[in-house]
């Protein structure tokens, strides 16, 4: 099967964070994944363990703290960690995205305090709900309010600032700050929270040179990487009924040898690559510095739905056990259709998509 | 002149199902999914309305509505709470298979008790562990003694297993290999041996029991037996043929309500201005739902005037159940972070709908049992399917 999803094969510079990744995946994803999920919570301590893995900062420079790779490599983590839990590969990608964002702005403090940390942070983007409103003896007044955005030990918030944009480095008990947790269908170990935010935000918190290219950076960045989490969630589903095929007997033989289920894994293995292909494209954009927001979204559409795909086929494989928790099937369908909580709906991504198609014909 | 229309009798039926529904059913619905368990007080209600033997004799104190009453009925409960649902669609099908292939005697005792709600609800224990879509892979016996019947081995996947009061039960009672050989039984619930699993954890039908049955030493009298000793196959065949217009309705309810609620958001979140990907999900969801009700409508009337019903039967579960889930699936996505609060009802449909592609026989069970229905009509028929 791995053979058969060969765009998941590392490029052979990136095969010792591949290996890096499948030993972390092993060693605290795969056998927690479940119970994160039912504690609606992932570790406490797992932006240590990304940390301890070589997984923080994947793309950000060694001088100032990372590991100094790239955002493909940052996208093979996702991946992998994906087709063990998609609620930590999304943290991953969220956490990623934060520190990105921070080295790019130079905000080294704050860049710091993020690598450090024992919990991943999030990034959000909160230009269409939050907004700057004035200044008060405390620093920025912001306001505003998000629905269903995930929560980290602290946030990097993007708000609307007059014409322009604004970002914030806000820690999650910061007294501007209201969460509210909310239980969700998939990607219940995300802390997923209605947000609301009034108050004064001291300029030491706000994060100095993000304009609407660093928020249009991150946003691809963010986009791209929650897709490859998407494809690792399916690729991860795939697997795991192929496995199942294998060995479950139905009329005499393994029901791999039905078409009715070899056809499914067949048809998931090739639309997944596709959409790997279609990621690998978009974080090759972000790699060589070029405009990747049209690519993020074609890696977006191209992921989410046949993740969804598989993984429900990866379900009817199991027959009445995957629709039981007791295989993990069932929650990487959950997984799978929450990927678009924080990667965009289909209707963002075609509606960007259509549009850049139309400007290239003048 | 096709009449598409259901008589004023199913309709009035379908009604009292409608008003259960919204004042019973849909108020519990998410607490039930919420904590899990199982719907005893809204059973009740369902019983005293008689919708627990839609289809059965008014002397056996069923309402003798038919069949297309019983799938506007279950469509009906199932836009209220699809758990609830599917242990009304088992405990009719177990008293039709009772009424159909029952003794006078076996009819007389157990259809009013199961129409009138005494068993709770009845159960169709036929899955095992290694015999899913396989049935003929079963291996629980029944061994013929002086005083009757003794049964063991272990049933999978038991709808209502927690609370029954009866079960249909298949086991081998001869040496000869596949489904002859099979032969089907009256269990009652508190009969000795008969053991109990906890239910399952589930992505959906949380409100609805799946358990494993163990059966050490069950001890049951002759007149247990269902239908004839070796024949007990094709009387699960027939049960599930009548069983899938009920699921295929289950379906029809489920993704019905998700449309009513993606429906409701856009026209309050839109006004008169909804977007064109909001229309056409809203249409395409429209169109196909009606394509499956009509399917299922006619595997039901094809049913109720004692026609061939088995082929219809196959395609409406078969397009209820996997353009349901679709549905659902796209309603889900189009409205994002609004249906994807855990309670909702387009996500708590999303979790539910996904099993009728499973349960009564899963969609490629489907696709082979309709396959050769078409080869051989094709074969009967001059070359014409």
């Amino acid at each position: 099967m791995t053979a058969a999803i060969d765009a998941f094969e590392a490029p052979a510079e990136l095969t010792p964070v591949r290996d890096a990744v499948a030993a972390f995946v092993r060693n605290h994803v795969a056998s927690q994944a479940r119970a994160w999920d039912e504690a609606e919570a992932l570790a406490p301590d797992l932006g240590r363990r990304f940390a301890d893995a070589g997984l923080s900062g994947i793309a950000v420079d060694e001088v100032q703290g990372g590991v100094g790779l790239s955002w493909l490599a940052t996208a093979m983590a996702a991946g992998a960690v994906g087709e063990a839990s998609g609620s930590a590969a999304v943290a991953l990608a969220l956490h990623e995205c934060v520190l990105g964002c921070l080295a790019d702005a130079g905000a080294d403090a704050s860049l710091g305090r993020a690598l450090s940390d024992d919990q991943p942070w999030t990034w959000i983007d909160g230009t269409h709900d939050v907004q700057v409103i004035g200044r008060g003896p405390g620093g920025w007044r912001i306001r505003g309010r998000l629905a269903l955005v995930p929560v980290g030990s602290a946030m990097v918030i993007n708000v609307r600032d007059g014409a322009g944009v604004a970002a914030f480095a806000i820690d999650r008990g910061h007294p501007a700050v209201r969460i509210e947790r909310r239980a969700t269908c998939g990607l219940r170990a995300l802390e997923l929270s209605d947000v609301g935010i009034d108050g004064e935000v001291a300029d030491a918190l706000r994060i100095q040179g993000v304009d609407g290219d660093a928020l249009a950076t991150t946003r691809a960045r963010l986009v791209a990487l929650v897709a490859a989490a998407a494809c690792g969630i399916g690729r991860g589903a795939t697997l795991a009924a192929a496995a199942y095929a294998k060995t479950r007997e139905q009329f005499g033989q393994p029901i791999a040898a039905f078409q009715a289920i070899a056809w499914k894994l067949a048809d998931a293995a090739t639309v997944l690559d596709a959409a790997w292909l279609s990621v690998l494209a978009a974080v090759r954009a972000i790699d060589a510095g070029r405009s990747a927001e049209i690519a993020a979204a074609r890696a977006a559409l191209a992921s989410f739905g046949p993740a969804v795909r598989a993984c429900s086929d990866a379900l009817q494989i199991h027959g009445g056990y995957g629709y039981t928790t007791e295989f993990p099937i069932e929650r990487m369908l959950r997984d799978a259709r929450a990927c678009e909580l924080v990667g965009g709906g289909a209707d963002v991504h075609k509606g960007a998509i259509a549009r850049a198609i139309e400007a290239r014909v003048g | 002149m096709i009449d598409f229309a259901p008589s004023e009798a199913a309709r009035a039926v379908e009604g009292v199902a409608r008003k259960l529904a919204a004042e019973v059913l849909a108020p519990a619905a998410e607490a039930l999914d919420r904590d899990g368990g199982f719907p005893r007080v809204s059973l009740e209600e369902i019983a005293k309305a008689r919708l627990l033997a839609v289809n059965l004799p008014q002397e056996l104190g069923g309402r003798a509505a038919g069949v297309v009453a019983y799938s506007l009925a279950i469509t009906e409960l199932a836009r209220g709470c699809a758990a609830t649902t599917v242990a009304v669609c088992v405990s009719n099908m177990v008293a039709e298979v009772v009424n159909h292939f029952g003794t006078p005697a076996q009819r007389q005792l157990h259809v009013p008790q199961l129409a009138a709600g005494r068993h709770v609800v009845g159960a169709f224990a036929l899955s095992e562990a290694a015999a899913g879509s396989d049935a003929g892979a079963m291996r629980t016996r029944a061994r013929k003694t002086d005083r009757g019947w003794v049964l063991d081995g272990g049933k999978l996947w038991i709808t209502s297993g927690s609370d029954a009061g009866l079960f249909v039960v298949w086991a081998r009672t001869e040496d000869t290999p596949g489904t002859r050989g099979i032969s089907a039984f009256l269990v009652p619930g508190d009969v000795a041996g008969l053991g109990r699993g906890k239910p399952e954890h589930k992505l959906g039908l949380r409100g609805s029991t799946t358990v494993a049955l163990d059966f050490a030493g069950v001890e049951v009298p002759d007149d247990a037996l269902l239908g004839e000793r070796g024949r007990g196959f094709p009387v699960a065949m027939m049960a599930l043929d009548g069983g899938r217009i009920g699921i295929a309705s289950q379906a029809l309810g489920i993704a019905g309500g998700a449309l009513d609620a993606a429906t409701q958001w856009a026209r309050d979140r839109f006004g008169a201005d909804v977007p064109q990907h909001v229309q056409w999900a809203l249409a395409d969801s429209a169109t196909e739902l009606e394509a499956a009700r009509l399917l299922t409508l006619r595997a039901a009337w094809l049913k109720e005037t004692g026609r061939p019903f088995s082929q219809a039967a196959s395609m409406a579960k078969l397009t209820a159940s996997e353009r349901g889930f679709a549905i659902c699936d796209r309603l889900l996505a189009l409205m994002g972070e609004a249906a994807q609060r855990r309670g909702h009802p387009v996500e708590r449909a999303f979790r539910d709908i996904r099993v009728t592609m499973i349960y009564e026989g899963t969609s490629e069970v489907q696709r082979v049992v309709l396959s050769r229905d078409i080869m051989r009509r094709f074969a009967d028929d001059g070359g014409r399917t």
